[in-house]
This record gives structure tokens, sequence and C-alpha cells, in this order.
């Protein structure tokens, strides 16, 4: 189940786990996702809480620290590979894509 | 402060219908405050323009009015951009910000997509299932019996029951449908497909208003005038029983009992105060035949 839901991540996913390689609360995830994206990538706070459940609940992120309802998370070593995973995708994608623009496929 | 109650026929199922009409209301200076089993109840005020949103959330439950710390930590996120907790109805959430608020609460159509299903299969569309076999097994017990002695009353008795399979099938069968067009449009590539439409809405109305009309004319059917009254004698009494099982549940949820203490007693009593009504009936009828 959850390797069919992280096959791809979507935006979303892949710059909340992003952002959780250095120890971060919920609520300053999306300030960042929108710094680092220029305001292109937006996480709803509904989005946000539903996956960092889903996350944590895979095992992709711990929790670290909770004061008062202020919670904290951290990447977890089967986070980094998943969001590996994504980055070589997405770096395969983009190789793809500039071979066959120069002719490679030809 | 003025309210409104209203009566708003709905699917629980069809979060943008909901959506769209408290937006409605809420230009007519109408604003939902509270969610009861039987009425919405608005404040009115001033018109304004609002964006109400729906969404589900897993932890929460009609068998406990507490929030539990995770609610309560998805309702603080959702205050930080501007979103204020309105009500909620089961798993059902709904919130409230400015119309100009271009932050949507959910932004993932994939994983709010996943939330929705988790949040049905757990129990909405399971109790819409077994109301339907129910329904469809008393149905098909009766059809041999209306067919070997076809009278009025037995007639319109089986048109209720065929309208109840005909709404909770449509519900059910509408809800598949929206799943599989969802999935569709979301593998490639597109959006969440919009739930609820002025048309399923109209149905819904008029298989109601069907009912309604067919439950008021029932006695009238009845050759015996007596029969007629005891048609209605035992309709109040369900009403009556639905009534006070709901108190039941409002009273005991104010408790803080746990929140399977809350189901167990809520069962426990309905069915209890069922049985014995029932014996209580079969003891009345026997006396008198």
């Amino acid at each position: 189940m959850a390797r069919d839901k992280y096959q791809t991540l979507t935006e979303q996913m892949f710059y909340i786990l992003l952002c959780l390689e250095n120890e971060c609360c919920g609520i300053d995830i999306t300030k960042t996702v929108n710094e680092l994206t220029n305001g292109r990538v937006i996480v709803g706070p509904g989005t946000l809480y539903n996956l960092l459940e889903a996350f944590q609940k895979d095992k992709m992120i711990v929790e670290t620290k909770v004061e008062g309802r202020k919670r904290s998370y951290l990447i977890t070593e089967q986070g980094k590979e998943l969001l590996k995973k994504e980055y070589e995708r997405l770096i395969s994608l983009k190789s793809d894509y500039e071979k066959f623009q120069n002719g490679g496929l030809v | 402060m003025k309210t409104k109650k209203i009566f708003m026929l709905f699917r629980y199922t069809n979060f943008k219908d909901i959506e769209d009409r408290l937006n409605d209301y809420a230009k007519k200076g109408l604003f939902l405050q509270k969610i009861t089993k039987y009425y919405w109840e608005f404040k009115v005020d001033e018109p304004k323009d609002l964006k109400y949103t729906v969404t589900y959330f897993s932890d929460s439950s009609m068998y406990d009015s507490n929030k539990t710390e995770n609610q309560l930590t998805y309702i603080e996120y959702a205050n930080e951009y501007g979103y204020e907790f309105v009500e909620q109805l089961d798993k059902m959430q709904i919130f409230v910000t400015d119309a100009d608020n271009q932050i949507m609460l959910e932004t993932d159509d994939r994983e709010k997509f996943e939330n929705i299903k988790a949040c049905m299969g757990k129990s909405y569309i399971r109790n819409i299932s077994i109301i339907l076999i129910v329904f469809l097994l008393s149905l098909s017990s009766q059809i041999s019996y209306v067919l070997n002695s076809p009278d009025t009353s037995t007639f319109i008795s089986l048109s209720i029951m065929s309208l109840a399979i005909l709404y909770y099938g449509n519900i059910l069968v509408s809800y598949i449908l929206w799943c599989k067009r969802s999935e569709k449009s979301l593998q490639n590539g597109g959006v969440l497909i919009s739930s609820g439409s002025k048309l399923s809405r109209l149905f819904d109305k008029t298989i109601y208003a069907l009912i309604i009309a067919l439950v008021l004319l029932l006695p009238l059917s009845y050759s015996d005038l007596s029969e007629g009254v005891t048609y209605y004698l035992i309709f109040i009494q369900v009403i009556f029983l639905l009534l006070i099982s709901t108190k039941f549940l409002n009273y005991i949820k104010t408790k803080n009992f746990k929140r399977n203490t809350v189901r167990f007693l809520y069962y426990f009593f309905t069915y209890t105060f069922m049985l014995l009504y029932l014996i209580g009936m079969t003891y009345t009828i026997s006396k008198f035949i």
C-alpha cells in the first residue's frame, strides 16, 4: 500500500520531505516550501496535516519534539531513500528530455 | 442574536455541493453555526462573501463530542492560514475563511481523494450498504405476498421501500462513480472531480417529497379506519423513539466517556428500548385478539 502511494511523489510530498532534512515544525514547513519555490508550490494546512500523518505512519518521518500543540519532525533514512529515488526519477526525466531535444533517439 | 433553522437535504459525500450552498447562504446573510441531526442553524447577519470548505477527518466520530489532540492540531494548522473551524458532523468538518484567501485548505488532490475514501469507507458507505441490504431483503420477502393478495396499502408500503432503495442505491452508485472518475482523472494528471450536482439535489428532493406523500397517504388506503389510526400511532411512536435515542446520545456525549463506551451505551439503550417497545406492542395486541 505504502509503496504504491509513494511510487511517484506529488510536489507537496517532495517538498515536505525535503524540508524535513532539517528538524522543522509543521507550520514552518509551509513557509519554507513557499520561500523555496517562490510561491509556486503551496501546501495547504489540511494537506500538510494529512501528509505529515501519513509520512509518520509509514515511517518516512519521525516526531522529534512536542511543545504544546507544536510538533516537530525529521526525515528518517527510509524517507531519505524515498526522496532520493524521486530525485533520480526526475533526473532521468530531465535526461530523457535532453536526449530527445538533442536528437538522441535518431 | 437572530438565528434561522434550515432543514438541509444534503449528501454527506457531496462536499462541493455543501460548500457552494454555504457560500450562497453567507451571501444572503446566513452563517452556519450549528448542525443537529434534524436541522442546520444559521446566524442571521449582514451578507458577506465567505469561502466555506468541507473536509473529512478520520479521527473524529459521532460518538465523541470532544476533539482529539490530532483534530485540535489540524484546526490549529488551519487557523494559521486564516481558516476558522465552524462545525462538524461525524467525520465531516466545516471551515470558513474570507473569500479572497488564496490558500486552499487542501492543495494535493491525490491526498484529498485518498483521505475521503478512507473516511467514507470507515463508516458512511458501510452504513449505507447495510441499510440497502436490509431494504432489499425486506422488499424481496414481501413481493410474493403482494403478488398473491394485491391491495392498495401493501402496494404503497412497497413503493415507499422501493423509493428508499432507489435513494440509498443512488447515493452508493454516485459515490462509486465519483471515485472511478476521480481516480481516472488523477491518473491522467487531472484534478479531483467535483462532487454533487443540482440534478442529484433535485433527485433527492423528489424522492423525499414522494416518500413523505406516500407515508401520509398510507393510512387513508386502509379499508378499516382503526387500522389507519393504529398506523399513525405506530408512526408517531417510531419518531418518538428516534428522538429519544438522539437525545440520549447527545446526553452521554457530554459525560466525557470514552468513544467506545458512548457507542456501546447508545446501541445498548436504543436496542433495549426498541425490544421493550416491541414486547409491549406484542403483549397489547395479543390482549386484544
